[in-house]
């Protein structure tokens, strides 16, 4: 069986340089023009670049892919787009399994909550259940070795 | 559909987000349980403060049921407004989450709103002791309370949900809403009865939020049925406002990692 795991098709992206819209003047415009047309343009106005280019690729399960490039180049867009935290402008993204985003650590923590909350909190974020976490509890505590400050 | 699903399966997030305002709400704060009702104490002074003032106009006294009507009223108008001010600023606080993870957004809004709808349960604690005291009674009328309370929360959550997605694009947001909260107790029948008008009474019960604090009044305090019109009325307003307000930020949701 080669199913596949994540499918990234034709993906383009683009993002505007600088200010976005200063005053509620450009906005009410652009964004009625934006509810109105449903298709997805491809035009670029002078203050947009495209960040990704028509990308494809696919994966296998069991599978595993590294992107190399230099700054600038689009692979944290690329990810993002992959966690749908951003949309492609045109394209398509699938994925099936579940995604586990490594973001920077502690993004989610809260440093007035105690280790065993933390964990909770950390573990629906990432989408998670309570039940779930409730039995990969001890296994996540052996992992992050600090069960002495669990309740601190 | 996808998103009604998505919404149902995140129902331990929005949990443990709930518990999270909760927790470092009162955790190492002076006031602990009594910042419930700090708020609804204020407003309640303020009402007594100016009814007092009609009183010696008018010269008709002052009764206990005056002061039970602008706290029950004061209990409501506190929840709605704090959360809704929480609410709003939900997405630029934690704009950590937004750009590095994906959920469906609407739970940080929601997640306020529950966490205020603690302190108002805590609130409502003090207002059964003060209506024990107050001698204000029991009657049946008092079945509609339920209703009454999830209009106001659906109410709430609609207003919190959009304005929060507003803010992301627009910072000044919240100014507007510190300014609109700081005078719209003034225009919501809080501190005086929208009957006090008459014939301009439905004026400003076409605010949902009024002709839900008139309501309550009517059937905690005044222990009589609701006006049906005005509750429908309100009814109404929340179904679609929440269905609207949902709506608009499911559309603007896609945006929001580009633009915060």
């Amino acid at each position: 069986m080669t199913e596949i795991s994540v499918r990234f098709q034709n993906v383009w992206k683009k993002f505007r340089r600088g200010e976005r819209y200063d005053s509620l003047r450009d906005l009410i415009p652009a964004a009625t023009r934006r509810l109105l047309s449903r298709e997805k343009s491809v035009q670029l106005t002078s203050r947009e670049f495209w960040a990704l280019h028509d990308v494809s690729f696919q994966l296998r399960r069991g599978e595993a892919i590294g992107i190399i490039g230099p700054n600038g180049s689009g692979k944290s867009t690329t990810l993002k787009l992959l966690s749908r935290i951003l949309k492609p402008d045109t394209g398509s993204v699938q994925v099936h399994g579940r995604m586990g985003a490594l973001i920077e650590l502690g993004a989610g923590f809260h440093p007035d909550l105690t280790g065993r909350e933390n964990i909770y909190l950390n573990g629906t974020i990432l989408g998670m259940k309570r039940a779930e976490i409730d039995k990969k509890f001890d296994s996540i505590v052996d992992f992050c070795e600090l069960q002495d400050f669990l309740d601190s | 559909m996808t998103a009604i699903h998505e919404l149902i399966n995140s129902f331990d997030l929005l949990y443990m987000l709930t518990w999270k305002e909760i927790r470092i709400r009162y955790k190492q704060s002076v006031m602990g349980l009594l910042w419930a009702i700090l708020m609804p104490i204020l407003i309640v002074g303020a009402g007594m403060l100016m009814k007092q003032a009609y009183s010696f106009a008018s010269h008709s006294p002052l009764t206990i049921r005056d002061l039970l009507s602008v706290s029950v009223k004061a209990v409501m108008w506190a929840f709605f407004a704090s959360a809704v001010k929480f609410g709003a600023n939900s997405l630029i606080t934690n704009q950590n989450l937004v750009t590095k993870i994906y959920f469906p957004r609407e739970i940080l809004p929601l997640a306020c709103v529950f966490a205020n709808f603690f302190d108002f349960l805590v609130a409502t604690v003090f207002l059964g002791l003060l209506m024990l005291i107050g001698r204000a009674g029991l009657s049946v009328q008092l079945l509609w309370t339920p209703l009454i309370v999830v209009l106001l929360f659906m109410i709430t959550a609609s207003v919190a949900v959009v304005l929060s997605c507003a803010n992301l694009f627009f910072r000044d947001v919240k100014y507007i809403v510190e300014v609109l909260f700081t005078y719209g107790i003034l225009f919501t029948p809080v501190l005086y009865s929208a009957r006090a008008f008459g014939k301009w009474a439905p004026a400003l019960l076409l605010n949902p939020v009024a002709s839900i604090l008139e309501a309550i009044n009517d059937v905690v305090v005044l222990q009589r049925a609701p006006s049906f019109g005005w509750l429908a009325y309100a009814a109404g307003c929340a179904v679609i406002g929440l269905l609207v307000s949902w709506l608009i930020f499911k559309r603007a949701e896609p945006l929001f990692a580009q633009e915060i």
